[in-house]
């Protein structure tokens, strides 16, 4: 690759003789061709520049006439600046410290995490040793994902690959439920709304309602005191439990929702701004505007693409800044138009019911209007597990009999 | 009686065998019938090799000598015969002591 090239005119002689003969003696000849030029033709090839000094023989026998045009490669510039040393010293320490700067670690990317987050994981790291701007030489990989492995069980893969000065964690999560360690303690299930018990299924704990019962908020559906009593009725002994079961109460869940009569729409002036923003850590340092701006504006912020300094590990980030103006008009909302947005808000509760795994029976809204806008009033009828764990106090414990 | 007609059906055989012999004795020389024989690779007897890569290269190895050189013409000599590119725009892109890349519009390769 240093070895230079030289970009050479040949004229008169025998040129077929002289491909023949550089074939001869080895001497590798590049983009030989024929041209003409004001009536006199030529041809122009290239050669190594370590070749051209063994020509002297091959031209002496061809009667062919050699002139350099042009000089090519890196060697050659290292001859045009022989006299600037500085600037030569100055290449030279770039390509050193770039070098420097490659054993070193600039930037950790963590892929997959969902429960254990980037944030996390970086700590983690940082507290293992593995840090941005550290010798990659003391970062192991296979060691890494050990440790990760034996610290969280519930990550069941992990990959750990340095791609030049980038450490790339790629993890596999399983889905845990955490366990609530008070939803073992001795609790009752009580009723959150008041409603009709449209089913019940106890599993632990003495069930105190049965289905078709009205209940009201705050009523113990399943208690977590279990009597055990003898044949005669009397009570032997009695203990507390965790109650759990399934109850599903129908219930009527209300809304209102009210829509003004006017609405604010924002009317863009021509009048926009442009300018840019240097952020350091998601927080702005300098900011350039055109001009000050006045009255309500939009702000449109994008971002510029610096992957070298996300590379690197630099939390610098530049943003281009578009301000636009605006005015609020005040606009008469018509009778109809906003009937129709009270259906869709209708629509769009019954829809997050659905979603929220409740059963609705049955839908009913009103609508009135004032001067103000319009009021609108929803009913549901829905069948949900309307009921709570409330924790039993010692005291609680004690009164009961 | 059987003894006659074994030996009838081996002459016969030989002369099949011989008339192969004697047919490729006219196109192959001494050296690629020795190769044919002892199952060598063909480019070991030092014939060429012409690579043509789509109509705008062609790579050709163990050449002997460059007889002409225009950009609409290239005259190679070979070990038995000589190979004549025709074509426009031609360029001698790397030329080394085995191996010869000729570029350019390519029209026509003549093997003589």
């Amino acid at each position: 690759m240093l070895q230079g090239k030289v970009f050479l005119e040949l004229r008169e002689g025998n040129p077929d003789r002289f491909l023949n003969l550089c074939q001869h003696k080895n001497l590798p000849i590049f983009d030989f061709y024929e041209t003409q030029q004001n009536e006199s033709h030529f041809y122009t090839l290239k050669m190594y520049a370590r070749d051209y000094k063994k020509l002297s023989v091959i031209l002496r026998k061809t009667k062919c006439r050699v002139r350099i045009k042009k000089k090519l490669g890196p060697i050659f510039l290292f001859g045009k600046y022989r006299n600037r040393l500085v600037f030569l010293m100055g290449g030279i320490y770039f390509l050193w410290f770039l070098f420097v700067l490659t054993t070193y670690l600039w930037s950790i990317e963590i892929e997959g995490g969902f429960c254990h987050t980037k944030e996390e994981m970086l700590h983690y790291l940082k507290e293992n040793q593995i840090m941005v701007r550290q010798k990659i030489s003391r970062i192991h990989c296979s060691d890494i994902e050990k440790k990760i492995r034996l610290d969280y069980p519930d990550i069941t893969w992990v990959s750990v690959e340095r791609k030049g000065s980038k450490l790339l964690v790629s993890l596999k999560e399983v889905s845990q439920i955490k366990k609530d360690e008070t939803y073992d303690a001795p609790c009752d299930l009580c009723a959150t709304t008041d409603g009709i018990v449209e089913t019940i299924l106890c599993e632990q704990g003495t069930a105190m309602v049965h289905k078709g019962d009205s209940v009201k908020k705050g009523d113990v559906l399943i208690s977590g005191l279990i009597q055990i009593q003898n044949e005669y009725g009397e009570e032997i002994s009695s203990s507390y439990v965790c109650a759990k079961g399934i109850i599903k109460l129908k219930c009527i869940k209300k809304y209102t929702y009210r829509l003004p009569a006017l609405r604010i729409e924002k009317q863009y002036t021509k009048n926009e701004r442009k300018g840019v923003e240097i952020q350091w850590k998601n927080k702005k340092i300098i900011s350039f505007l055109s001009r000050k701006t006045k009255g309500q504006y939009d702000i449109i912020k994008s971002d510029f693409s610096m992957t070298f300094l996300d590379s690197i590990g630099i939390p610098l980030a530049f943003k281009q800044i578009e301000l636009c103006e605006y005015q609020e008009v005040y606009t008469p909302n018509t009778e109809k138009e906003l009937q129709v947005i009270a259906q869709e808000k209708h629509k769009q509760y019954i829809t997050y019911l659905k979603t929220n795994n409740l059963t609705v029976l049955s839908d009913r809204f009103t609508i009135t209007s004032d001067a103000d806008g319009l009021q609108s009033n929803g009913k549901i009828v829905v069948i949900a597990p309307e009921y709570e764990a409330v924790l039993l106090s010692v005291e609680e414990r004690v009164e009961q009999p | 009686m059987l003894h006659t007609r074994k030996k009838r059906k081996k002459d016969f055989y030989r002369s099949i065998r011989e008339d192969q012999k004697k047919r490729k004795k006219e196109y192959l020389q001494f050296g690629e019938l020795l190769r044919e024989r002892t199952g060598l690779p063909a480019d070991l007897s030092g014939n060429s090799i012409f690579t043509v890569l789509g109509k705008h290269l062609c790579i050709i190895k163990n050449h002997e000598q460059i007889q002409f050189y225009h950009p609409n013409e290239i005259r190679l000599r070979i070990k038995n015969g000589s190979y004549c590119i025709t074509g426009t725009n031609l360029m001698i892109v790397y030329s080394a002591e085995r191996e010869l890349r000729v570029e350019g519009n390519i029209t026509g390769i003549l093997f003589s």
